[in-house]
């Protein structure tokens, strides 16, 4: 049994902002108070600042996992430095995106286990199902997962040229749905076999797409990670509480869930989606929106989906609804066919 | 920390000083247009899976730099004021030529991407271990560098390789009988984030099949 033991996060500020792509577009975005800039210090600190609040006292029994979809920074910092455009000469800084985990480890005497998963959308997801497996393997007593994800033009930008980015406000599962909206944030979760409220019940992860980037609209690939997630639990549809869906907002990945929602549910189940507050923070959404949804049952209820009033299927709630324990299941789906269902369990 | 005791199945390597010159991409990827979009680790990924024999079941793959061609070509229109290209950004993402592998052999398994500095295939390695461990089931563990984009010569001041890559398919041993530890003999001008799956691999070719590695 691991439980979930503690978390921290820093969450975007609720009212979105916008941002300036390099080829001056503008897009809204869900920003931190504090700007955190593509700057590896700073990055390091945003990281260390949650991670210190959740430290166990048996530092060196606790691995460091972080999910993330940050691009490596030598590269962008070599950009910046003009050395690919200009010639000037660049000193590489050799850091790579997993010096975070490492020299966190190092200074914070945790176990020299690091990992740092890169698998897009379900980068954070991931890093949970992965910390689970090695608490349960006894490798480790602990586990502290982050999922960080901070404003990246090239990111922004990417999306923006694959004409997925909303021009107005996330609108999961809605009608008039028209596109993502991108937010950042840091996170981090401690996982353990002490006692807690929380349990990680479980999960399945698979890498299964119709594209590269997308999987099919029937979204058989969903219906799979969701049904594989409840076998390995042993648990029936029925069983479900609430589901957190992916629910990016997006016009396919949007159509896909909701197909396989209804494959995997022949009942309406209770959804709620978390990008509308938060945005979409890409690789850092698993930590994130599994902190969120625990703060929220925590105080009581399962917190409303804003901007859906006309739903292409199942209807999520539109009201926070009352709620304080359950079985939650929490779907996330990435670009290049990664996707993962993760099932947790509140006792009150 | 544990260690465990893994049977190397089968392994693969190849590297060269530009650039690889037959994947046989052709027969491994039928499909023209599939083929077209492939990545230069995507590439590389499938020639090292089908060498070793591997079509199905879990991976771990991993490269501390990514799909450095496809991040240049965002560079690129960056730089240059262009439109950025929805392929190469689709291609950009670290779990790229997994993904690859995941749609041409119809690997719907778990595959993780991971991406751990220079000590990548070290670790995806050790990820691969577990897996095995916890799922009782051989995993392929891949790791691939492709650092030949044009201008590489101004960051570049450690790798005579700009193409390399290491495969070994492991399982978890039933015993530790004649279990070596993975030697470390530097592979001269082959960037450091690949040295130890390629120490795995020689050590393969060599007659040992079973190794001992610290998680």
């Amino acid at each position: 049994m691991v439980n979930i033991l503690d978390h921290a996060a820093t969450f975007a500020q609720p009212c979105m902002s916008q941002k300036k792509l390099d080829e001056g577009n503008l897009i809204p975005y869900f920003s931190l108070e504090k700007e955190c800039k593509q700057d590896q210090n700073e990055i390091y600190n945003a990281i260390k600042e949650v991670v210190v609040k959740i430290l166990p006292t048996q530092r060196d029994k606790t691995a460091l996992i972080i999910g993330t979809s940050l691009i490596d920074w030598n590269i962008v910092n070599a950009i910046n430095a003009g050395a690919y455009e200009e010639k000037t000469p660049y000193r590489s800084l050799k850091r790579s995106i997993d010096s975070y985990a490492k020299d966190l480890a190092l200074e914070l005497g945790l176990n020299e286990f690091t990992m740092t998963i890169n698998t897009a959308c379900t980068s954070s997801a991931n890093a949970i199902l992965e910390a689970r497996n090695i608490i349960n393997a006894g490798f480790v007593e602990y586990a502290i997962v982050v999922g960080i994800e901070i404003f990246s033009p090239v990111m922004s930008s990417g999306f923006y040229s694959m004409g997925l980015l909303s021009q107005t406000l996330p609108k999961p599962f809605s009608k008039d749905r028209d596109g993502l909206v991108l937010g950042e944030g840091v996170g981090a979760m401690l996982l353990g076999k002490h006692a807690s409220s929380w349990e990680l019940l479980g999960g399945f992860s698979n890498c299964n797409s119709a594209t590269i980037a997308s999987v099919s609209e029937e979204g058989d690939e969903c219906v799979e990670v969701m049904e594989n997630a409840l076998q390995v639990c042993s648990l029936q549809p029925k069983d479900i509480t609430a589901i957190k869906a992916h629910a990016t907002g997006s016009l396919a990945n949007d159509e896909a869930e909701m197909n396989a929602l209804k494959k995997v549910f022949k009942e309406e189940p209770l959804i709620t989606t978390l990008k509308p507050y938060i945005g979409h923070t890409i690789g850092a959404s698993g930590v994130l929106e599994l902190i969120f949804l625990i703060e929220c049952i925590n105080g009581g209820y399962l917190p409303k989906t804003l901007n859906c009033s006309d739903s292409i299927g199942y209807k999520p709630i539109q009201e926070d609804t009352a709620c304080s324990r359950g079985v939650f299941m929490c779907n996330f789906f990435g670009f290049g066919g990664n996707n993962i269902s993760l099932l947790l369990g509140k006792t009150v | 920390m544990k260690s465990v005791v893994l049977n190397i199945c089968s392994a693969s390597k190849i590297y060269d000083q530009t650039r690889i010159d037959d994947l046989e991409e052709k027969r491994l990827v039928p499909n023209m247009m599939l083929r077209r979009r492939l990545t230069r680790n995507a590439k590389v990924m499938l020639y090292l899976s089908d060498k070793c024999g591997f079509q199905n079941g879990k991976v771990v793959y991993g490269s501390c730099f990514g799909e450095l061609e496809e991040t240049v070509k965002i560079a690129d229109s960056i730089a240059f004021k262009t439109t950025l290209s929805p392929t190469a950004f689709q291609n950009s993402v670290y779990n790229t030529a997994s993904s690859y592998f995941s749609l041409i052999n119809s690997d719907t398994d778990e595959i993780l991407t991971i991406s751990n500095g220079m000590k990548t295939s070290l670790d995806a390695l050790k990820i691969a271990a577990l897996q095995s461990l916890v799922h009782g089931e051989k995993v392929l563990c891949v790791a691939v560098e492709c650092l030949n984009i044009k201008n590489i010569e101004q960051i570049n001041k450690c790798a005579n390789f700009l193409e390399a890559g290491a495969a070994v398919v492991v399982e978890i041993a039933s015993d530790e009988k004649d279990a070596h530890e993975i030697k470390s003999v530097k592979f001269k001008g082959i960037i450091d984030s690949l040295q130890a799956l390629l120490n795995v691999v020689d050590m393969y070719e060599n007659g040992i099949t079973k190794i001992r590695i610290e998680l």
